[in-house]
């Protein structure tokens, strides 16, 4: 009982990020289309979900800076039951190292591959939140 | 401190129900309770540490106490998803050797059979909520991200994850308390609906209600009691997430727990009679055995294709009351009855069809969370003695 093969792009409502204090300078970028990372000014290792203090390291002052959007599947489910529309959640590798979750819009969501080259789109949420970064297919 | 012999398992109760719309979930807590009391041959007054999780309901271990009526010097409600009550074994063995109680009490019960639960709420508590909840992760889709990349990485397909769960079927038909009793055939899991892919409907375990209990207790009071002893010999437990993107998803945590436990115990992979493997999804059985070293990471597949599973024909039996995927799921957590079933092997006293033989060193290992995104594995090994 495989699915239908081309389910287009989702339209259901994506849940409204809520941000705090520390996520705040993340989500003002969002809304102008820009995606953040967090990079540490001691190992100089990027990551995300952005935090003050670095992750791998623990040293206190990470900072935010762009990231170029642009990053490669490393991996995608289609989600065809528990909920009212099918959508594809998966992670993408960052240009920058990091791997993100996040949903692929912008092509029938069977089309998508691991390994397929993608690039952020910003995609609105409920009530007027920050928009949420997903990906789409990148253009050659 | 080593538990290595330290505690052991007196006490083993699974409840019988797998739909209970006309009890509440603290009664079945204390039902559980007492089911394994009995079985142990002792009374609620001889519990003095208890043990719970977040299925738990209220103030979790201080309202149930309340409402079971215990007089405890020790409690400890360690939560790590369905895998709790894996860590709870290891725990109990470590406060009984510490001194700090000497007979203790584990419940799990719930009920989102009749009641499904609701979605938690988008929570700014939680670090991780605003970058992940606008995405939608779903236990089920959370796992199958798993699956896809194991795929991707080692070849793995869709027969062979299904012939994780025709191993379970297998062993299902002869629990009479089975929610899904029948054999399943590879081409039935194929031919069940994709619920998020690669994992199809018969890859996801059963939403059951009910419930299971353990009682662990001092060496010397266990030799007081009439039950064959089950001696806690080595446990591990790790938790492992996103790491601010340095991600892997085809590596659990029982990559950790399992080697923590194995060195405790004192024992090896090949030592392994029996293993109860949560089994929420076919792929969570997959790379807890990889992760293990019941074979190489990326050969899991062609392992559970080979039957290695299937008791009486396998290198490997596991899950010998059917487990998450035909058995019993309660409360959407596995862990407790990965424990139970374990103890059963271990006293002889599975079913005779599925019973394995000689079974004197099993192990119950256990991932709870989400696969796909943040999860605890906890990993237990246990001895016949005698």
């Amino acid at each position: 009982m495989d699915p239908p093969l081309k389910t287009p792009p989702t339209t259901r409502p994506i849940p409204a990020p809520l941000t705090n204090p520390e996520t705040k300078r993340f989500w003002d970028a969002a809304r102008e289309g820009r995606l953040m990372i967090g990079r540490c000014a001691a190992c100089r290792r990027a990551h995300y979900y952005p935090r003050s203090i670095c992750p791998f390291c623990f040293t206190d002052g990470a900072s935010l800076e762009p990231a170029s959007g642009l990053g490669t599947i490393y991996t995608l489910s289609i989600t065809y039951r528990g909920t009212p529309e099918p959508y594809a959640i998966g992670y993408v590798e960052l240009d920058e190292g990091p791997r993100i979750l996040t949903n692929f819009t912008g092509a029938a969501l069977e089309s998508f591959k691991i390994g397929d080259r993608v690039k952020v789109v910003f995609m609105p949420t409920e009530s007027g939140a920050p928009p949420a970064p997903m990906f789409a297919p990148a253009p050659d | 401190m080593s538990i290595r012999g330290k505690a052991y398992i007196v006490g083993a109760y699974e409840h019988p129900t797998r739909h209970a719309p006309d009890k509440s979930t603290p009664q079945l807590h204390a039902e559980c309770a007492l089911g394994a009391l009995a079985d142990a041959g002792l009374s609620l007054e001889d519990i003095d540490g208890y043990f719970c999780a977040g299925d738990a309901p209220g103030f979790g271990a201080l309202s149930m106490a309340d409402y079971m009526g215990l007089n405890l010097r020790h409690m400890d409600s360690t939560e790590t998803g369905g895998s709790s009550y894996i860590v709870h074994v290891a725990h109990a063995a470590e406060a009984i050797a510490a001194g700090r109680c000497s007979i203790a009490l584990i419940t799990l019960a719930g009920r989102p059979r009749s009641e499904p639960p609701r979605r938690a709420p988008s929570s700014a508590a939680s670090p991780e909520a605003d970058f992940e909840i606008p995405y939608g992760g779903l236990t089920s889709n959370l796992y199958a991200m798993c699956a896809a990349r194991h795929m991707y990485e080692f070849g793995t397909s869709s027969e062979q994850l299904a012939w994780i769960k025709v191993a379970a079927s297998s062993h299902a038909q002869y629990n009479p308390n089975a929610m899904l009793p029948e054999v399943v055939t590879v081409e039935q899991v194929l031919a069940s609906p994709m619920i998020a892919t690669p994992l199809h409907r018969l890859d996801c375990c059963v939403v059951s209600d009910g419930g299971g209990a353990l009682i662990v207790a001092a060496p010397e009071i266990a030799r007081t009691l009439k039950r064959p002893l089950v001696r806690v010999l080595g446990a591990g437990e790790a938790p492992k997430g996103p790491r601010g993107g340095a991600l892997d998803l085809t590596v659990s945590a029982a990559a950790w727990s399992g080697p923590q436990a194995f060195e405790a115990a004192g024992v090896a992979p090949a030592d392994i009679k029996y293993a109860s493997i949560y089994d929420s999804f076919t792929i969570t059985v997959l790379m807890q055995i990889e992760d293990l070293g019941f074979c190489k990471k990326g050969e899991g597949g062609r392992f559970v294709a080979d039957a290695n599973l299937i008791s009486g024909v396998g290198a490997l039996p596991f899950n010998t009351d059917g487990g998450g995927l035909c058995n019993n799921h309660p409360a959407n957590r596995g862990g407790i009855t990965k424990v139970i079933e374990a103890v059963r092997q271990l006293r002889g006293e599975a079913h005779p069809k599925v019973q394995v033989a000689n079974c004197d060193l099993a192990l119950a290992t256990g991932i709870g969370g989400a696969l796909g995104t943040r999860h605890g594995s906890a990993t237990l090994i246990l001895e016949r003695e005698g």
